[in-house]
Order: C-alpha cells, then structure tokens, then sequence
C-alpha cells in the first residue's frame, strides 16, 4: 500500500459532558482505501464517524485527539477537531463528504433532489445555476438513475429508498471528495437494494480514487467492500487489522463473537450464535476490558482489574490481556479439528 | 389504589414546588383568593365612599394608592376588585366545564352521531371570533357582569369539550373500561366512576389556563361596558372608567392593568407548570 | 386538488350552516318580547300586533329561520333597530378599517415572531430561549387594550407623529394610514405575536433536529444557507397554521383594540350595539367576522398544499 494518507485520526475521544462515549481512537485512511469501522449500536463507531465533520449533536464534544486531513505537498495539515466553523463548513462536502444512514430521513423533503445536488456545486466549486443544475443531471445519471433529466425536478418523495440513497451519494460524491464516510447506508434498506448500493460506493470509490470510511454494525457488508477492518467496543478500538486476515484469524474473542454471530455463518452451514449479555452503559466503564463480562475467556484478575492497552504487531492491533495465550490454545486445538 | 394516588400527588406537588416561577405563582394565587374572599376586611376604606374635595389625588398616608375621578380610595377598589373579578372568573369558568366536559364525555364516549354534531357545533363556535360572539351572547341577555361571564363561559366551552372528548376516546379503548362494559355497568355510571377520574388532569390544566383568559375577557367586556355596573368595580372597570383621566392621573390606568397581568400571569405559570409536571410524569413508567 | 379544495369548501359550507343557526338563536335569547321591545314601551296593543306580523315573528322558530337565512344569503342582513339602516351596508363601511387593523398587525406580528421565534430555537434551552420565553408569557398575561393606552401614554402623548386616535383611510395618504394605524397595530400584533414565537420556536427546534439539516451541514451549506433554504420553509406549515387560527383572535382583540383607540370599525360598531341592543348588527357582525375567520383558514389550507409537496402523490400520480 504505498497511496499517500489523506485523513489521520489520533487519539479522538468523545464526551457527552460527564460521560465518555469514545476513547482514544486513532486509524489512518489511504487515498483509494476503503475502511470499515464495525461495532454493536452503542459502541461509538457512528459518533467517531460524526466527530471527523464536526457535526456532532448538541452536548456532544470531543474531548481529546486530533483528526487531520492531509494534502499531497501541504507541510501543515489541517486539524477538523480545532477548525473554524467557516474552515470546517469549507472541507464538507468539498474534501470530505458523508452519507448516512437514513436516506428516507437524509434528503429535504420540500426541496427537488436536483437542487439538493446542484446546490452542493454552486457552493463550493462557484458554478452558476444553469451549468449546476445539468451538472446534477449529469451525476444523478452517474449513480444510475434512470431518466435522470426528468427526475432531478422531483421531491424526494416520489423516489424509492435505494434511488434516495443513490441521489444521496450523488450529492456526497458532487465535488469528487478525498474522503467519504458512509455512516450505515445500507442499514435502512431492502437486502436486494443494499448489494446494488455497496457496488455503487466501491465502484465511485474506484474512479474517483476517494478514501472510504465505512461505518457498519454488519459484517456481511464489509467482505466485498473494505480493505482494512477495526473493531470497535464500548467506545474503544478491539481490533484492527486488514479484512481477510481478521477473518480467518480473528485475535479479539469479541471479533470471533461477531463473526460467529453474522448470519452469513449460516450460509456456511452453522447456527448463528448470539453474544450474550448486553454492552455496558456508558458512563460506568470497568475498571479492566468493557468485554470480559460477555466473554467466554476472561479469567479473573487478567481482564478485569487494569485497563489493557491495544498491542500492535504488523498491520495488526488487539487489545485483549490473553491475546497471545488464546492464540497458543488455538493452534493447540485445530490440528486437532482438522482429523475427526 | 389509594396509597398509590397519594404517592403521585407527592411527587407531583414536590416537582410543581420544585420549580421557583410555580411555586411564587402558586403564593401570588393564594395570595389573590385570600384578598377575595376578606376584601372588607382588610380595605381601608369603603370602596364606593366617594370624597369630591378629594378627586384624582396621587398616594398619601391616608389613601396609600391614591383616590380616582369621584375621591374614591383606589386601594380598597382594587382589593375589592379582585372578589368582583375573580368571581367572575370563576362563573366563566363554571359554565364552560359544565357545558364542555359533559357533552365531551358523551361525544367522546358514544363516537359515532352523537360526535359528529357535537363536534361540528364546537368548530363552528371556535370560528366565531370569540370576543364578538361574547358580546354578542351577552347583549342578547341583557348587559350585566353575570350575563357577560355566561356568555364568556360559552364561548370557553369548545375548548372544555375538546379536551374531555379526547382524553374520553384515548380512555375509552382501554381494557378495563371494555371489562366494565361486558360487566354491565351503565354508561352514566362508566362515564362517572371510571372515564371523569382520568380525564381529571387536563381538564385542571385547562381550568387554570381558561381561568387566566376569563381575567383578561372580564376586563374586555367591562372595558366595552358589558361587565360589572357602577358602583362596584371590577379591574376592568376601574380602567375604563380611568381612561377619561390618562392624562392627569396615568397611575388609575396603570395600577389595575399591573395587577390584570400579575394575577393572569400567575394563573397561566400554575397551568404550564402542572401541564410539565403531568407530562414528565406520564413519560415516567409508573 | 379539486377534489381536495371541494371538500375544504364543503366543510366550510357545514360550519358556516351551524354558525348562522347559532346566530339567528341569538334573537331568541333576549328576555321579553321583541315586538314590544321594537314597538316601544307606550305602543298600542295595535302597533305591538302590528310589529309583529311585520317582522313575522308570528311564524314558527324554523320559517323564521329559513328566512332570515335565504336573505342573509343573497347579502339581505335586516335593517339597524337604532336607525334603520340596512345592516350590510353598515357593515361595508366599517369592514375595511377592521380588515386594515387586522393585517397590519398580523403584519406586525410575523415581524416580531420570526426572529425571536428563529433565535429561540436555535438554542433550545439556552440563555436566549429562556429570556424569549418569559417575554412570551408576560405578553399574553398582558391585557391588549391595556398595553395600548400605555402606548398612549409613553408615545402617543409625547410623540406627535403617533396620533393617539382616529382613522384615516390609505386614500388619505399612505402617510396618515400608517401614522393611524401604527399603535393600534402593534397593540394587538404583541398578542398574536406570542403563539406565533412559540409555534415557529417549537417547529423550528424540531426541524433543526433531523437528518435533513444535518445532510444540509455535511454538504457544508453555511448556517445561514442551512437555516433559510432547509429549516424556515419546513418550519412553515405549522406556523401558517397558527397564522390561519390567530384570524378569529385577531378580530376578536380588534374590538377592544378599536374602542381604545378610536378606530370606526366593526369593533366599536359592536361596542355601540352593546348599549343600543342592536340585535340585526350585532349579528351582522358575527357573520362576517366569521366568514372572513373561515375564509382565512381555506387560505391556509392551500398554503399548506403548497409547502407540503408531498401530500401531492395521491392526487397527482
């Protein structure tokens, strides 16, 4: 992987006043890179996601980190957690731009999806009305919707939820940004329509050389899409690593969980098993991992009394006490699965 | 069911008093139905005494808010005026719950025909600009601040009407009012003893809200001459009467509107108070 | 649409059908015999017969009715008891101060409502949201005719280019217009103000509060973009919505409003009747002040068709 870096996240953490919901997250996104941020609702992944455009909701703040946007030649990149208001509104949609997850809910119900996308361009790239509006024709054509010329002069409620939701990438992808964040676009659609969206976002992320975010609860949607993969838990990084490798050799149990919990295991011929128990409320987090309360493997002392750290070795990172001893117990164990 | 009753009129006093704007208009209230109700007793001064070789003077020992256009102390008018006005108020608001919540317990109950006109006679007396259609109610009667307060308690009435029919519809399709149905209770009793006590707490909501409104509609018609005849006075009167006199004694004008808006503006921070309240409440499971 | 406005129209046919029984029941209130009442205390057993099959108050309640409403109908409202003039054309005289009172101040009360209804929701609970609110409440405890004779006292007296009283018709001059109308409006604007700030505030923080907006800053629209073109035009409907409601509160407050300061309209007409029994105008006066509260809520109706594309797909697809 020798593309250069367009976003650095270091360190972010994230307070709703008194109540941490995200510590210390740090990841790295390529140009042409497709990341996935995967998690359990409540694990922070769409707050972290929100916090790099600044549009946290209101009592929300980060509280410490970085997020910097690079640029090939720039000595000095520009951090979003400390920008201006009229810098940040400048890199939206511009350099860095978001879908998310509702598109029934994402579009302005009284304003056509034309203008919603023309306005885009005549905001930052100075178009004029006239050359915008074909502009948005043009991209609406792009995203595969039919006819495009005649729908831009519609509202968005005469379009189905998967049309939204491309018109809604149109827009995103209407400056060709370095970076996209696709906080859960897939989650509120038909399955036969999330597969069409998923090749959109993979094919525009292709031609435009973007760097892609990808935020999800659903493994299933990360295997075809991402490159690389981390995992996260009650507001901290578990896991990170590339896709396949994480796959087939997961090093956090809550990853194993995950896996074994998608319902493409039943494809596979197994039962999909449900993680027990619950994630715990933010506000009150134990003293040692957030996960050992679920966890098959914690041992008393060893998880839950310190706070342990994320061990990178690699391209890999893991933040599990037992780590290096499941992994023994594992190998122990397959050579022995494999002749029944 | 007692205890449990008990314990929600608890919490709920405790929050009403909780906030400092309720718990002052609460004392302002008290305040108020105190003065009413010892209005002679406590005035210095007989409110009709008139003292011609004392008309229009500005406070002094003897008169401590001053004397208006006949020597009459104002002091004792307004204390006075506070029986005649919230009397008053009162009357208004008693004709509009006795006209309002009956027929919007039968709508709300029966649905179907009885609803509909109900209903339609309710938007049609809600489209008539309401101050018009007390005048006009009340000079049909005859001018008089009784009169005046039936027909202001009409005028009111709609509202008592929505509010019982709604809360009526919602009660209505729970299973214990369905239970008490199958078990052959009358609809008079059913109505009574189980749909009233739980429309009970909008309808005090909307007492104290209308009640602030009856105040200000009082002063209107006794401003226009419809309310209360000389020699008594009411807020109202005592301002249309200190009009005349603006200019040489703006105090007479100024002192009944200040008290007008301290005792609406108690009365409607009591309702919105107990309104925040009941819907915290309601959202809490119980 | 057609089918939308006909059903709009059909439900203001039944309320104006109700209205006019409510008020033709007026008559029947008054204590007394009417006949005697018109004919006057020392008329003849004769003159008081006379009177009555005149005005047909021999008949039933219900061809009386019937009548008196298939006149009304054709602009036929009966003549003034105190001095025989036909009602509508009373009516049409004092109608257009009304009217003019009544839009300024709806005037003057959308300029007071959309910014401080704007700052308040945009920090919902905030200082300013706080401050904002209590204005509300000290503005609709205060009684309207009251706060107008103390601006009569604080500008009126002191400021010669505010006359305290009077009216003057805009085909005296834009000038003098204005110069009459500018306290009364604002007098009765204050108090259609406060639920107008409330609505825009409540509806504004809700708007503010959805993914569309939130798409609108993503885009990296500026704030002022964001709030002009994607929050004020949702937050609309249900502001217009109170704007149609405020008209009977309006020409209800515009009664007094006129008595305070002089103003010849339908609410000193009123207030004339009061003294007079003048029964035929008073209820002349209902039924306009009704068909124009009725009118303005049809109004509304389309406005909201309008703002609401989306309620379209049935009638267009």
């Amino acid at each position: 992987m020798t593309a250069e870096q367009v976003l650095e996240v270091d360190g972010l953490s994230i307070a709703a006043g008194p109540v941490p919901l995200v510590h210390d997250v740090s990841f790295r996104l390529r140009a042409g890179e497709a990341l996935a941020l995967v998690g359990e609702s409540g694990s922070g992944k769409s707050m972290t996601a929100l916090a790099l455009l600044g549009l946290l909701p209101r009592g929300v703040a980060v509280t410490a980190g970085s997020v910097r946007l690079l640029e090939p030649g720039d000595p000095s990149p520009l951090d979003l957690v400390t920008a201006g208001s009229r810098t940040l509104a400048d890199v939206r949609g511009r350099r860095v731009a978001m879908v998310f997850q509702d598109p029934m809910a994402s579009l302005n119900p009284s304003i056509t999806v034309g203008e919603q996308i023309a306005e885009v361009l005549r905001r930052h790239l100075g178009m004029g009305r006239a050359p915008a509006a074909r502009q948005a024709v043009d991209l609406l054509g792009a995203v595969g919707i039919k006819e495009p010329g005649r729908r831009a002069g519609d509202h968005p409620h005469t379009f189905s939820g998967g049309m939204r939701q491309r018109a809604v990438i149109a827009m995103a992808l209407a400056c060709e940004p370095a970076v996209l964040i696709a906080d859960e676009p897939t989650t509120a659609l038909d399955v036969t329509i999330q597969a069409q969206i998923l090749d959109l976002l993979v094919r525009m992320q292709d031609e435009l050389g973007m760097a892609m975010l990808l935020v999800t609860h659903d493994l299933g949607v990360v295997a075809g899409t991402c490159h690389r993969l981390a995992v996260m838990y009650a507001g901290r990084l578990v896991e990170a690593g590339a896709v396949g490798e994480v796959f087939d050799d997961p090093a956090h149990p809550y990853t194993s969980a995950l896996l074994a919990a998608a319902p493409e295991n039943a494809m596979r011929g197994r039962k999909p098993q449900a993680i027990l128990g619950t994630v715990p409320a933010p506000g009150e987090p134990p003293p040692g991992c957030a996960f050992s309360s679920r966890c098959a493997h914690a041992l008393p002392d060893a998880c839950d009394t310190a706070p342990i750290e994320l061990v990178r070795s690699g391209s890999r990172s893991v933040r599990c006490a037992r780590s290096a001893e499941l992994r023994e117990l594992q190998e122990l164990r397959e050579p022995a699965e494999a002749t029944p | 069911m007692t205890a449990i009753t008990a314990a929600r009129r608890d919490t709920l006093g405790r929050r009403l008093a909780g906030r400092r704007d309720v718990a002052l208009a609460l004392g302002v209230l008290v305040v108020l139905t105190l003065v009413a109700l010892a209005a002679p007793l406590i005035a210095p001064h007989d409110p009709v005494d008139q003292d011609l070789l004392h008309r229009l003077e500005g406070p002094s020992a003897a008169h401590w808010l001053g004397t208006d256009e006949s020597g009459r102390d104002v002091l004792s008018r307004l204390l006075h005026g506070t029986r005649v006005s919230l009397g008053a108020s009162l009357l208004a608001v008693s004709v509009a719950t006795v006209c309002g919540v009956p027929l919007g317990l039968l709508a709300g109950y029966l649905g179907r025909g009885a609803d509909l006109v109900l209903s339609r006679v309710a938007d049609a007396l809600l489209s008539i600009p309401g101050l018009v259609l007390a005048i006009a109610i009340a000079t049909a009667l005859g001018p008089s601040l009784t009169n005046a307060m039936i027909a202001v308690g009409v005028v009111y009435a709609p509202g008592f009407y929505r509010v019982a029919r709604g809360a009526t519809m919602t009660v209505r399709g729970q299973t214990y009012i369905q239970a008490a149905i199958t078990t052959g209770c009358s609809t008079t009793r059913i109505l009574w003893r189980h749909v009233l006590p739980n429309v009970g707490t909008p309808l005090i909501v909307k007492v104290f809200l209308t009640f602030g409104y009856a105040i200000l509609a009082e002063a209107s018609l006794s401003f226009l001459g419809l309310g209360v005849q000389p020699p008594l006075a009411s807020w109202g009167s005592m301002l249309k009467r200190a009009v005349r006199y603006l200019e040489q004694e703006p105090m007479l004008v100024v002192l009944p509107g200040l008290v007008i808006l301290v005792a609406v503006l108690a009365f409607n921070t009591v309702g919105d108070g107990l309104r925040d309240a009941l819907a915290r409440r309601d959202r809490e499971p119980s | 649409m057609a089918i939308f406005l006909l059903k709009r129209l059909a439900g203001a046919v039944v309320v104006l059908f109700v209205v006019s029984v409510i008020t033709f029941g007026l008559s029947l209130l008054i204590p007394g015999d009417p006949a005697i009442h018109i004919a006057g205390e020392h008329a003849t057993r004769e003159e008081i017969a006379a009177v009555r099959t005149g005005l047909g108050l021999d008949q039933p309640v219900a061809v009386r009715y019937l009548s008196w409403a298939a006149a009304a109908v054709t602009g036929d409202l009966g003549t003034s008891l105190y001095n025989s003039q036909p009602v509508t054309e009373i009516l049409l005289e004092r109608l257009p101060v009304t009217l003019s009172l009544a839009v300024a101040a709806m005037a003057v009360a959308v300029l007071i409502s959309l910014p401080l209804g704007t700052l308040a929701a945009l920090r919902p609970g905030g200082r300013l949201d706080r401050v904002i609110s209590s204005g509300t409440a000290l503005a609709v405890a205060t009684p309207s005719f009251w706060l107008g004779l103390m601006l009569i006292l604080a500008l009126a007296l002191t400021v010669p280019a505010f006359p305290a009283t009077g009216f003057r018709p805009l085909t005296d001059g834009a000038g003098a217009f204005a110069a009459h109308l500018a306290l009364p409006a604002v007098t009765l604007g204050v108090a259609a103000a406060v639920e107008q700030t409330r609505q825009l505030r409540a509806a504004l923080a809700d708007v503010l509060d959805t993914d569309y907006v939130r798409t609108a800053r993503a885009k990296g629209l500026l704030p002022l973009t964001v709030l002009r073109k994607h929050a004020v035009r949702n937050a609309a409907v249900p502001f217009v919505t109170v704007l149609g409601l405020e008209t009977g509160q309006l020409l209800g407050g515009a009664v007094v409003v006129e008595a305070v300061f002089g103003l010849p309209g339908l609410g000193t007409l009123a207030e004339s009747t009061v003294t007079r029994q003048d029964l035929p105008v008073l209820q002349g006066i209902v039924i306009t002040s009704t068909v124009v509260v009725v009118a303005a809520n049809l109004a509304v109706d389309l406005a909201y068709r309008w703002l609401t594309p989306g309620q379209e797909t049935g009638v267009a697809a």
